[in-house]
């Protein structure tokens, strides 16, 4: 064999545990088989990586557990076909394929001292989710943090214990929504970027963060460019099929960009430089 | 570097000799159309016609084996396994031969791509491993364009050795010390004086071609006509999604990957992809953001002629073999497509 890497081969990595977060996501807590794998392997918030169920294929997920925390890796898999139908089948103890880290992270360093809002729809808090933690870790260095999340009913919504343990806590400030009333909610109910509006928070010294579907992040962008955030205060994390995650299959690219190494993370101002293909 | 000449029928001895040494891709003609493979032993190429594929699969085959993985269960606890994962490169050389300039250069456009940032090491063993013999094109035809492109009949870039038609052989030109290499000492003569046999063909090529539309420099015009949909619409109109344009490109790099299993065993995968496929880019949510054909098209007219030249000082994804123009069975001609968007976009 020769001495080049071979970005394709994945690594080996076995299920810790399985958690059910809604009726179609399931969280899986994984590490690397290999130990000394394990102790070199780092990553910024928002790097994703190709999980592996061999004999059905690969898909890309984001790390969303923060790299403050090392107990395991954790990714949330929503289920939607093929490789997502396959994962939700595994257990405890079974073993998957990893490569990773890929793609680039959440520009951390440029948040430090500002006040944080963080704009999610269904599975798109899985990234922010990373993101958050990772602040909460170094709590001191980020202003208030506000957090507005949506899904289509209560039980769709990811990570709902956690967020709400954090807003008891004094940690954040939490809006939670759904799409319909329900007997079971007494919460908001409507948009996100509707919420969003009604929140109005500051664009002073403010950075938004947001995922969730392209209409979503659509609409989303829109109500912050009227709330005053500047381009460069705005990041979103974009979805794209992508196969190889390296930079070489060429399925993934907006114009000349490729959302697999030049991104998964833009700011508003890089995506306006960007064909409008989306 | 002085010329020699290979007679015709000393072509079977050679490649025979070749053979010996390293696996040869040449032309074939099989059912009427000439196609590159791996020859057999004694298998003579065809080099009279222009061959309807590329060779890009000597160096990027259609399907390959990336990795096989082999799950293997503790015989005290069935809940355990064990999986295997092991690949291999190439190791055999290769020789392209009866590649067109065209083709060296295709390969010279994919270089960037797979040993860029990150390398390949599937296409990098084998590209190492090749050395690429062209035939200069004496003949080529109305869907011809490869001077619009950067490139020409005769032109030797990407080529270890070039091969000058002339009326009863070739005059061989070694370009590279791989490709000198390749010239038999017995089977080769020196080519006295028919270098002007050699230079008046190539002097009647170049003129053949000497219409061929420039290619090159469009990035602004499609940037203009980005959002021009009646554009798109209209470029795209005839196409039947059938696949052969990127197949047959010998800069067309896209690829798939699929996983493939029987019992305990499997591989993982890689084909060849394409772009105009609706599947190529609709995502799980439903929304896919190349919705209609004629964006399709244009994200296939913006890789190879404003993406591509942006990220490599302006040279362009496209060779100009014409392949494409020749196998489109609605008779979409890439050259139309360009020079109208540069005339409409400017
Ligand atoms: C950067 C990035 C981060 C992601 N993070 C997460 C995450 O944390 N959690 C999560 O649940 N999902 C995430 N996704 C989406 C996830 O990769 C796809 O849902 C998954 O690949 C679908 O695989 P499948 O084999 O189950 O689907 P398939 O059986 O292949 O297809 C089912 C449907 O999904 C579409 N699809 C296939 N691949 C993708 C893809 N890569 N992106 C979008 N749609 C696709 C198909 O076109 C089809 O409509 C992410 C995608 C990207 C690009």
């Amino acid at each position: 064999m020769s001495s080049l890497p071979n970005p394709y081969l994945p690594s080996l990595a076995r299920i810790l545990e399985v958690v059910v977060e809604t009726p179609d996501i399931k969280s899986f807590r994984v590490e690397l088989c290999d130990e000394a794998a394990r102790e070199s392997f780092t990553f910024e918030p928002g790097q994703v990586a190709q999980l592996s169920v061999f004999g059905t294929g690969e898909a890309t997920f984001v790390i969303n557990s923060p790299p403050t925390r090392r107990e395991y890796l954790q990714f949330s898999v929503m289920r939607v076909g093929e490789v997502t139908g396959r994962l939700h089948m595994l257990q405890a103890g079974d073993k998957l394929g990893l490569r990773g880290p890929l793609g680039n992270h959440f520009p951390y360093q440029d948040m430090r001292g500002k006040d944080v809002v963080f704009v999610a729809g269904g599975i798109g808090m899985a990234p922010l989710r990373t993101l958050l933690l990772f602040m909460l870790d170094n709590r001191g260095d980020y202003g208030r943090i506000r957090v507005v999340y949506g899904a289509r009913g209560p039980a769709n919504l990811c990570y709902r214990q956690e967020m709400e343990a954090m807003r008891d806590a004094g940690q954040i400030e939490l809006i939670l929504t759904v799409d319909q009333k329900s007997p079971d909610w007494a919460g908001q109910v409507g948009l996100v970027p509707n919420l969003l509006m009604e929140l109005a928070p500051p664009a002073d010294n403010c950075v938004a963060v947001t995922c969730g579907p392209p209409i979503m992040i659509r609409y989303t962008l829109a109500a912050l460019e009227k709330l005053g955030f500047a381009d460069e205060n705005v990041v979103t994390t974009l979805e794209r099929r992508m196969k190889c995650g390296v930079g070489l299959c060429g399925r993934c690219n907006v114009g000349g960009t490729l959302i697999c190494v030049d991104g998964p993370v833009f700011t508003r101002a890089q995506l306006k430089a960007l064909p409008d293909e989306f | 570097m002085s010329l020699v000449f290979l007679a015709r029928e000393n072509l079977p001895a050679w490649i025979g000799r070749l053979y010996q040494d390293m696996a040869v891709f040449a032309p074939m003609t099989i059912n009427g159309v000439a196609a590159f493979r791996a020859l057999g032993q004694d298998e003579i190429p065809d080099l009279s016609r222009i061959p309807a594929s590329s060779p890009k699969a000597a160096v990027f085959p259609q399907t390959e084996t990336l990795f096989t993985f082999t799950s293997r269960k503790h015989a005290d606890d069935l809940s355990q396994v064990d999986i295997d994962l092991s690949y291999h490169l190439a190791e055999v050389p290769r020789v392209i031969l009866g590649a067109r300039p065209c083709d060296a250069r295709g390969l010279k456009l994919m270089d960037p791509v797979f040993g860029g940032k990150v390398k390949d090491p599937y296409y990098l063993a084998r590209r190492e491993r090749t050395i690429i013999v062209s035939q200069a094109c004496a003949m080529p035809d109305r869907a011809c364009f490869c001077p619009g492109t950067g490139g020409g009949p005769y032109d030797p870039a990407g080529s270890d050795l070039l091969l000058l038609p002339v009326a009863d052989g070739w005059l061989a030109q070694g370009l590279t010390e791989a490709g000198e290499k390749l010239l038999a000492q017995d089977l080769f003569t020196p080519a006295g004086d028919r270098e002007p046999e050699a230079q008046s063909l190539k002097d009647k090529a170049e003129a053949y071609l000497a219409q061929a539309p420039d290619m090159r420099g469009a990035e602004q015009a499609f940037e203009n006509l980005f959002k021009d949909e009646a554009f798109w619409d209209q470029a795209t109109a005839g196409c039947v999604r059938c696949r052969i344009c990127a197949y047959l490109c010998p800069a067309c790099t896209c690829f798939n990957i699929t996983d493939e299993e029987s019992g305990l065993k499997g591989e993982r995968i890689r084909t060849w992809d394409h772009c105009m496929s609706y599947m190529f880019t609709q995502e799980a949510s439903g929304h896919n953001p190349r919705m209609q054909k004629a964006f399709r098209m244009r994200n296939r007219i913006g890789h190879k002629f404003c993406y591509y030249p942006q990220l490599h000082g302006g040279t362009v994804s496209c060779t100009g073999c014409g392949r494409c123009v020749r196998a489109c069975p609605s008779g979409i001609d890439i050259r139309r497509i360009v020079e109208s968007m540069k005339r409409k976009g400017a």
